[in-house]
């Protein structure tokens, strides 16, 4: 079916009305306030202004945009790779960041500094991989093999980092490497946050009949006018920025980045113009719908609080493979 | 029209063009043909602007192949062996080569017209609505020229399109391509199969290590000499009421 503005227009409202609905129900439900509690509060009635509009209000905006973050880096991975199993964490950049975070740690460094290392990690991995991809002239199969290989070797590094971590830093970082959204992070970071995933999300609007070619083949690309090897060299940069602001504040949260791009592919089409909003919303309401999940049980359960990296991938993989199923009976 | 001089490019060691020279006129299809490792499709990238030349020039409608940047869409379309688009409408992908040619963001009217002009001249309209997923290999091959069509490109580069084809989707295959040659357009395109480019080709360029070694129609081209030369084949070339059909009896043993 075309895609014409309006038609586009008219699923980002959809979209933009859904990820409202979701932050809605987000701030509602926690431990320690009702629902009704939780409602007044939003309107500034009662005692539980300054922890839902406080606390709970900063871990519900950073949920959805880290999400959307690593949604929108993982559908710029996959496209422009042309590989359904890339993203961020696939091509080293998340061990990049879990490697500053332990050595930070390892160098007796204050916790605040934690994002700070672990988005200089992230960078690192990333132009270490920018430059090796270029090398190999950016050709997608050998990209990915040099981003599994540097995968290996940081997390090895980790490891032996995390062997070596004295017992204060121990549980703070093991918290980081299974993904965390319990630490509100400063202001700015949020603002970094935003505009890292705002910029790829642009990125992939308005370079989307671009990215759409780049996905049938570089010639096809190239005989439209279109430089195959810039076009993937600025969507692995930009994917990567936006996935390590997100890695930085939240730890490794692993799943979203490959899970929710699919979701929105096999419900929407595989064109990048409408998934590029697609996945940076279903990415946002994703992470802030396994968070809740998460603040809910903890809430009925207080000895059972499930780390929200661990519930991603819970939810995301038999929700992927059932959606799978449905799609290869309709194809066959 | 495409006319490349003198062009030499290599991946790596040594070159793989050594001076390759071709013309594909408007109006006309030209075959590229020439045993495995010649330096067919290695020319095709260069000519859709993948690669550039390390020596030489590439023209396209009177224009240096190198100063067309974002204006290449204008003047070649490009069919070179695809991978298939995931949960995309057969009319959506046709779009997409009407939004390359037109160069705005989101279809209009235009786009839409244009996609279906295209899917009709190649006989796939009622495919519209259909899955890429789920068509055969043959509606998939037409699928990609209504999409390379809709661009508006007058140049179309085709890299083996009749690979995997049955004799029956071939041919058809083969048909449309010369019906778009009748109508104007210089349609470019590698072939393996010698009989078909006989057939359904203006002009036949053959490669040969890197070079074009024959160049012409193809009842002044083909002989047995070049068979042999170049494909290491014994054969004998049957003329018959102006056209021309290759039989080929055995592979020279010094091939093996």
């Amino acid at each position: 079916m075309a895609l014409t503005l309006r038609r586009w227009l008219a699923w980002v409202m959809l979209f933009v009305a859904l990820s409202a609905v979701g932050l809605l129900l987000s701030l509602l439900i926690g431990t320690g306030f009702s629902v009704s509690e939780s409602w007044k509060a939003i309107w500034g009635v009662g005692e539980a202004v300054d922890v839902v509009m406080g606390v709970r209000l900063e871990r519900v905006v950073l949920g959805f945009l880290a999400g959307g973050a690593l949604s929108i880096a993982g559908l710029l991975l996959q496209t422009s790779l042309r590989n359904p199993l890339a993203e961020p964490y696939l091509l080293g950049l998340s061990s990049g960041a879990a490697v500053g975070v332990t050595v930070a740690a390892l160098l007796d460094a204050a916790l605040l500094a934690r994002s700070s290392a672990a988005f200089c990690g992230a960078l690192l991995s990333v132009a270490a991989l920018l430059a090796i991809a270029k090398r190999l002239s950016f050709f997608p199969p050998a990209v990915i093999l040099a981003g599994v290989a540097l995968n290996a070797a940081l997390s090895a590094a980790v490891l032996l980092t995390v062997a070596l971590l004295k017992t204060p830093y121990l549980r703070e970082t093991v918290y980081f490497l299974m993904g965390t959204l319990r630490r509100p992070p400063e202001p700015h970071w949020l603002v970094l946050l935003s505009s890292g995933g705002a910029a790829a999300v642009v990125f992939s609007v308005l370079r989307g009949p671009a990215l759409n070619l780049l996905l049938l083949g570089d010639a096809t690309a190239a005989s439209s006018g279109v430089n195959p090897h810039h076009l993937r060299a600025t969507a692995i940069a930009l994917a990567s920025l936006a996935a390590a602001f997100s890695v930085s504040l939240c730890g490794l949260i692993g799943f979203v980045g490959l899970v929710v791009p699919h979701i929105m592919r096999l419900l929407l089409g595989g064109d990048v113009r409408l998934l590029a909003v697609a996945s940076f919303a279903g990415g946002g309401l994703f992470l802030c719908g396994c968070d809740t999940a998460s603040r809910a049980l903890e809430s009925a359960i207080p000895q059972l609080a499930i780390p929200v990296g661990v519930l991603t991938a819970v939810v995301g993989a038999p929700t992927l493979i059932v959606l799978l199923l449905r799609s290869w009976r309709r194809m066959r | 029209m495409i006319r490349c001089e003198n062009l030499f490019f290599g991946y790596g060691q040594g070159d793989v063009l050594k001076g390759a020279q071709l013309e594909a006129p408007d109006a006309a299809v030209t075959a590229l043909l020439g045993p495995n490792a010649s330096g067919k499709t290695t020319l095709l990238r260069l000519v859709v602007g993948l690669h550039r030349p390390h020596k030489g020039r590439i023209w396209v409608d009177g224009n240096l192949s190198s100063e067309l940047g974002k204006r290449r869409a204008e003047h070649v379309a490009a069919v070179m062996g695809e991978e298939r688009p995931e949960g995309i409408e057969v009319m959506q992908y046709v779009i997409w080569g009407a939004l390359a040619g037109s160069g705005v963001l989101f279809e209009g009217e235009s786009e839409i017209e244009a996609a279906e002009k295209a899917l009709e001249m190649v006989g796939v309209s009622h495919l519209a609505r259909r899955m890429i997923g789920a068509l055969s290999g043959g509606e998939w091959q037409r699928v990609q020229i209504a999409r390379a069509l809709a661009q508006g490109a007058n140049n179309i580069v085709l890299d083996e399109p009749t690979a995997h084809l049955d004799i029956a989707h071939k041919l058809k295959l083969l048909e449309t391509l010369k019906a778009l040659a009748q109508n104007g357009r210089c349609v470019l395109l590698v072939l393996h199969d010698i009989n078909s480019a006989c057939r359904f080709s203006d002009r036949i360029a053959v490669m040969h290590k890197g070079r074009i070694v024959a160049e012409g129609p193809p009842a002044d081209v083909i002989t047995q000499d070049l068979l042999k030369t170049v494909w290491r084949v014994d054969a004998e070339v049957i003329r018959q009421n102006g056209s021309i059909r290759v039989q080929v009896r055995s592979a020279l043993e010094d091939l093996l």
